[in-house]
């Protein structure tokens, strides 16, 4: 029995590895935030104006997803960071570009030119104080400890943050800490005088921030480039070649600040840019995503949660079902579906990438794991909380033990495994809108883009529905506890 | 050739003997009441005769044939198997409960509704009842459902454990007199195990006396009658403990 469990499932997983090898455009990824997006897209969209198709898998759930997605083929281009596949990817300490192309030479993947401007840390005040002061460079802050400085936690404790900056430019001002997303409007409020920013930062052109020179050279690079793969075809090199250099500093945080107004997208603000450049003819109709509506997102998610809910299922039951009679083995079971559980979702997906890519499969196979620990508990506790005496009677009258399984014991522990299925599939429902970090699809499809764009009907569009799902499921299960129970076998 | 019998059984758990050389003979037609002290032996006993429990030495010969070389579960269904608490299946109707090993078994529906009729009627369970579940039911109900459950099959012997115990005494004896009234229309071997000297008395023709794992006396009915002319059963059956 345990073997055809095995097989079913190994099937359903090639079958889905195999849809997934056959596709023929190029896949072009991106991060879950606003430049990663803008950059996917002019690459996209420059592409497909030169006739290669492309697909897009954007709004992947950070670094170690997208880049393993890169690895294991299932995209072929993202735009990363050289500081970042510097330290966070090869981890090393060598940041020439000569060295992180000879490093990702040996996973068969190329670094092309970089696109001009610099995505680093840097140090802001308001344009106004800074004039006022003179100040250009960070060295110049020496002379003004009286400026009050509050720097962004993550930054304020991070090694290479403000106790390095600090030792390196020997500052000698107190600093506290603050919410990022504050300290922009505490400097327009004047409560506040010097802060981190990021150097392409859309907002620091709204709130009128000015960033000052690292005139000694603290923070290391991080140029933005497209990641490829290694055999990308040359046409698609040398068109993407084109972008070399091309966007300055000032221009990505236009471009970045230009994606956060009404009525833009970083679809419309890639083509804005590519027009701007003469790169792309302005009759040319590319860069329109067809929109997915929220039924169909609707339903990707409910397909998602249906087919791991099934399977995990039909995984799960005949696992207790099998085991609940020896007491080592189900609580070996329990355990090692417990473990599972403790995996963190983005870990998880992550660690399926390299076996089944992008999409689905990783997506489904995930939710399954997380579905197995609370049916196979519930349907061994069902199992193990019936009295002993009616076992003892169902022995004593003559019932076999596949009788006793299926006519006393596995009626009895209805209710529980039915409870242990509904906690399942709820806890599904939130958890498959992870899935769109794998580029799977679902509900999460416009939480996380929202979030990105900070487009807080968008998460909306994907919030709302996944909590009526979640009610829906509710009110289901109580049907179904009603039609297959009696009254006073049901749970209260 | 006796239905059932027991020779030289030795049954121990955990270093504790709890059956010791126990051999006896269970006639047809005869109920046999097996009495003693809590902890005697007497539930272990009944145990072994079924099978629920296999002896560490002797046999159990159930139609003339060890227990050990037949199929348990056929065994069992010619085996009626009542306990203390009724132990009727919450998720069953109290007819579906009393015609789920028929309905195993393949009968027709035509004779499972004869043999229900037949035993509901015996032991005065209305129809409305049978439609109910196990607890909505009064206790005395579930107990006669218990009692016709265990007769469903025809079996060819009948092993109560307490059975009654759990009833009040009123419907208790009422429950004695369906008992006796099936045992006259369709006599056969009943073993039962009984705390209560008085059920005993009523209803058993032999008795069989346990103290600590061993069978101590085995007499009938008769016999005490004969021996001791002055007192009661119940009383001669007090004394013996």
């Amino acid at each position: 029995m345990r073997h055809y469990v095995i097989i079913l499932l190994l099937s359903i997983f090639t079958a889905f590895t195999a849809s997934a090898a056959n596709n023929k455009p190029l896949v072009i990824g991106s991060k879950a935030f606003m430049e990663s997006h803008i950059l996917a897209e002019i690459a996209a969209q420059l592409l497909e104006h030169n006739g290669i198709p492309v697909k897009r898998e954007l709004g992947l759930g950070g670094t170690l997803i997208v880049y393993e997605a890169l690895k294991q083929g299932s995209i072929d281009i993202y735009p990363e960071y050289t500081g970042t596949i510097a330290t966070a990817i090869l981890k090393q300490s060598e940041t020439s570009q000569e060295s992180i192309r000879a490093s990702l030479a040996h996973h068969k993947l190329a670094l092309l030119a970089p696109l001009g401007f610099n995505n680093s840390y840097a140090i802001a005040m308001s344009k106004e104080l800074a004039q006022q002061y003179n100040i250009k460079n960070i060295s110049d802050l020496n002379q003004y400890p009286q400026l009050r400085w509050a720097l962004s936690l993550e930054f304020l404790k991070r090694q290479d943050g403000w106790p390095s900056l600090q030792q390196h430019y020997q500052l000698t001002n107190s600093v506290s800490g603050i919410e990022h997303a504050l300290a922009y409007a505490a400097i327009q409020q004047n409560k506040l005088d010097v802060t981190d920013a990021y150097t392409t930062d859309g907002e620091l052109e709204q709130y009128k921030l000015a960033l000052l020179h690292d005139d000694r050279d603290f923070f290391p690079a991080y140029h933005a480039a497209y990641l490829v793969q290694e055999d990308l075809p040359m046409p698609v090199v040398n068109l993407l070649d084109q972008l070399a250099g091309r966007i300055t500093d000032d221009q990505m945080r236009n471009l970045n600040y230009l994606a956060t107004q009404p009525n833009h997208t970083p679809a419309s603000v890639a083509r804005h840019f590519l027009l701007t450049e003469k790169l792309i003819a302005p009759n040319s109709d590319v860069g329109t995503n067809a929109d997915t509506s929220t039924f169909d997102h609707t339903l990707q998610h409910l397909y998602l949660t249906l087919f791991a809910l099934v399977t995990a299922c039909l995984s799960a039951v005949p696992l207790a079902l099998l085991t609940y009679q020896n007491q080592k083995l189900s609580r070996f079971v329990v355990y090692s579906t417990g473990l599972l559980q403790t995996i963190p979702s983005l870990a998880l997906l992550a660690l399926m990438i390299p076996l089944f890519g992008l999409g689905e499969t990783p997506a489904i196979i995930a939710l399954f794991l997380y579905s197995l620990l609370p049916i196979v508990r519930n349907t061994l506790n069902g199992l193990n909380n019936i009295d002993p005496l009616l076992k003892q009677v169902a022995d004593g009258l003559g019932l076999s033990p596949k009788q006793r399984l299926w006519k006393i014991e596995l009626p009895l522990a209805i209710p529980s495994i039915l409870a242990g299925i509904k906690t399942a599939a709820i806890i599904n429902i939130g958890t498959a809108t992870l899935a769109a970090f794998v580029g799977a699809g679902g509900l999460g499809e416009p939480i996380i883009t929202g979030l990105t764009l900070n487009d807080h009907q968008l998460v909306l569009q994907g919030a709302i529905p996944a909590a009526l799902l979640a009610l829906t499921t509710e009110f289901i299960f109580e049907i179904i506890d009603k039609k297959l129970l009696p009254a006073h076998l049901r749970r209260k | 050739m006796h239905p059932l019998e027991i020779t030289n059984a030795r049954k121990v758990f955990n270093q504790h003997t709890a059956i010791d050389k126990v051999s006896c003979v269970f006639p047809e037609k005869t109920i046999t009441a097996i009495i003693g002290k809590s902890g005697c032996g007497k539930s272990t006993l009944l145990k072994l005769l079924n099978g629920l429990e296999s002896p560490d030495e002797g046999e159990v010969l159930f139609l003339g044939q060890s227990l050990q070389t037949q199929n348990i579960n056929d065994a069992r269904k010619k085996m009626g198997y009542a306990v203390q608490g009724t132990g009727l299946f919450p998720h069953l109707t109290l007819k579906q409960n009393i015609t789920l090993v028929a309905e195993l078994e393949q009968w027709s529906t035509h004779d499972i509704e004869q043999r229900l009729n037949f035993l509901s009627e015996i032991v005065q369970l209305e129809s409305d009842l049978l439609t109910r579940y196990p607890h909505t039911v009064s206790g005395g109900q579930q107990q006669r459902a218990g009692l016709c459950r265990a007769m469903m099959l025809k079996p060819d012997i009948l092993l109560l454990d307490e059975a009654f115990a759990a009833v009040d005494p009123i419907t208790r004896v009422e429950i004695h007199h369906h008992l006796l009234a099936l045992q006259s229309l369709e006599p056969r071997c009943i073993v039962m195990v009984t705390h209560d000297m008085r059920e005993a008395e009523l209803l058993a023709d032999r008795f069989l006396i346990m103290k600590a794992g061993t069978v101590t006396q085995q007499v009938t009915r008769s016999d005490i009658k004969k021996q001791y002319p002055e007192s009661s059963i119940e009383q001669w059956l007090l004394e013996s403990l």
